[in-house]
């Protein structure tokens, strides 16, 4: 026989017939074992059986904790209710700080988000300034030398500026409040309560 | 080098397959394998974030917060490397945060549905998007934190919630015949208050027992067997000690968020009456307006298709998607299909709608 042959012949199981009953006959036990628990005569005898062991359980129950709990009085030592009121101290202490990790989560979101305004801000603004500084201060003639030099002035920080606005507006108008031309600016006491 | 024997002695077989199974049955797998990082905590819920391997230019840009329920862990959402739904996500580019609920105790007890959507939700939401740096999130709720994730949005439709994707949820309690739970729990046979008297929140060990009983040949023998038969599988068996360790570690569930599960869902159906009221305010889903993904797992014997299928018909959402999937309640999205049927449509759709 070769070795492929070798391989792929099935050594003949003694046990294989064996295995086969005992599953034929574990399959209807489990059939008919599944219909008998789902019976209202099932869940009365479990019921029942439950019924006993706690009323059996119960009465040692209240006397074994009362023992317990003056042993532990004697002894000078926390009860398990004194344990118990402790971890409820201790969530609601992780409660208060799991709200202030959230207010912190908040506050530093909207401190992101002020940066990212000043930072909008002095972008825009910084193409400007340098511009003006970079506009020439009375009019070269066209064609002369230093005209020649200077590469347009004036068109990059224009249309630096636009983009800037652009990107500027919808954040600036959330935040401070519309204001008309003609409006006196309002000067608030610190000191004196404003609402 | 040393030749094996050409026949195994049965003695030694069996003695090998025997360590195997104790090992893979008393240790923990390394499971939650995903790189990530704590961003943020609140009592015992903890929100985590994944370390992105995708560069920023090319991650999708609205984040995804992963909520699971309260009464497991959320490490199901990545289980282990090459098999974690948290693994493949963040390799396709997304910004992925995980809230872990953790394990409530004694002192929890009160914590109700209105503490979870409420306080613990908005605030992890909060710093996902001052951690992300964008106002809009995508939020997937698997099981009953589906009904956390639905309160959530319907109660906070423009806190920038965008996309809602909502797994096997346990939203519509109306049919009652389909709901084996839902019968266990009446009224006429399980005191809710007196068990929550005695045990302040809903003890694991009875939420793994409900679990585990409504298959109970599946989960007590079947599942032990198909170990057995795999052993000498070594893919297999880290599978199978992956998903058993997650599935035996179990946590409490507050006893005030239980109350509330089997009160006003389970016997009432306030949900999908309009009747649940969430600190005072009513839940109303048409006020849901996120665009939905609902994914329904047609096997789910925890969670029935009948109850994740009518959310579609009441909310305001306009993009609403209801997709099918074979498998159970926890096989969508661990199974052998996951990768190949659920996640990439979750993803696909996802994408589209993260831009």
């Amino acid at each position: 026989m070769s070795e492929a042959e070798a391989g792929t012949t099935k050594q003949p199981d003694p046990m294989e017939k064996f295995r086969e009953l005992r599953d034929a006959y574990l399959d209807m036990w489990s059939k008919n074992l599944i219909d008998a628990v789902n019976t209202e005569g099932y869940a009365q005898a479990s019921g029942a059986a439950l019924d006993g062991l706690l009323t059996v359980a119960a009465p040692f129950k209240e006397p074994a904790e009362q023992a317990m709990l003056k042993t532990l009085q004697q002894l000078n030592m926390p009860s398990s209710a004194d344990f118990a009121n402790l971890a409820g101290r201790f969530t609601n202490v992780e409660m208060v700080l799991d709200n202030l990790d959230a207010k912190l989560d908040r506050i530093e979101k909207a401190f992101t988000d002020l940066l990212s305004v000043a930072r909008a801000r002095a972008e825009a603004s910084e193409p400007a300034k340098s511009a003006a500084e970079a506009a020439p201060v009375e009019p070269v003639a066209p064609g002369s030398a230093e005209a020649a030099e200077s590469p347009e002035p004036a068109a990059a920080p224009k249309s630096a500026r636009k983009t800037a606005q652009k990107k500027l507006t919808p954040l600036v108008n959330r935040r401070t409040p519309k204001r008309t031309a003609n409006a006196k600016p309002v000067r608030r006491n610190a000191r004196k309560g404003t609402r | 080098m040393a030749q094996a024997p050409a026949t195994m002695d049965p003695t030694a077989t069996i003695e090998e397959r025997l360590k195997t199974v104790t090992r893979v049955m008393t240790s923990k797998a390394p499971i939650a394998q995903t790189p990530k990082e704590l961003v943020w905590t609140l009592n015992k819920a903890k929100l985590y974030r994944y370390v992105p391997v995708v560069p920023e230019g090319e991650r999708h840009r609205v984040p995804l917060l992963l909520i699971f329920a309260l009464m497991n862990r959320p490490y199901i959402l990545d289980l282990r490397p090459g098999n974690s739904f948290v693994e493949y996500l963040v390799g396709q580019g997304y910004d992925v945060y995980l809230l872990d609920w953790g394990a409530p105790g004694p002192e929890d007890k009160h914590l109700k549905f209105d503490d979870y959507t409420l306080e613990y939700m908005p605030r992890a939401i909060r710093k996902i998007k001052v951690l992300s740096g964008v106002e809009e999130v995508s939020v997937l709720g698997w099981c009953i934190g589906a009904i956390l994730t639905t309160i959530y949005a319907a109660l906070r439709p423009d806190d920038g919630l965008r996309n809602l994707i909502l797994l096997t949820a346990p939203l519509d309690f109306s049919d009652k015949a389909h709901l084996t739970f839902g019968r266990w729990t009446d009224e006429k046979y399980f005191d809710v208050d007196k068990v929550l008297a005695l045990f302040g929140n809903m003890p694991p060990e009875m939420i793994d027992y409900g679990a585990k009983a409504l298959k109970p040949v599946e989960n007590y023998i079947g599942n032990y067997l198909k170990l057995w038969d795999n052993v000498d599988n070594p893919q297999v068996v880290e599978s199978w000690h992956a998903m058993n360790t997650w599935v035996r570690d179990n946590i409490p569930m507050a006893g005030g968020a239980f109350r509330q599960l089997i009160v006003d869902l389970y016997r009432n159906d306030r949900l999908m009456k309009g009747e649940l009221m969430i600190r005072g305010e009513r839940v109303d889903l048409s006020r849901l307006r996120a665009n939905l993904l609902t994914v329904i797992a047609e096997g789910d014997h925890i969670t029935p298709p009948c109850q994740s299928e009518s959310i579609v018909s009441k909310v305001g959402s306009q993009d609403k998607e209801v997709y099918r999937v074979r498998g159970g309640h926890i096989g969508i999205m661990t199974g052998n299909g996951a990768h190949k049927r659920t996640w990439p449509h979750i993803e696909q759709w996802l994408a589209a709608r993260s831009k």
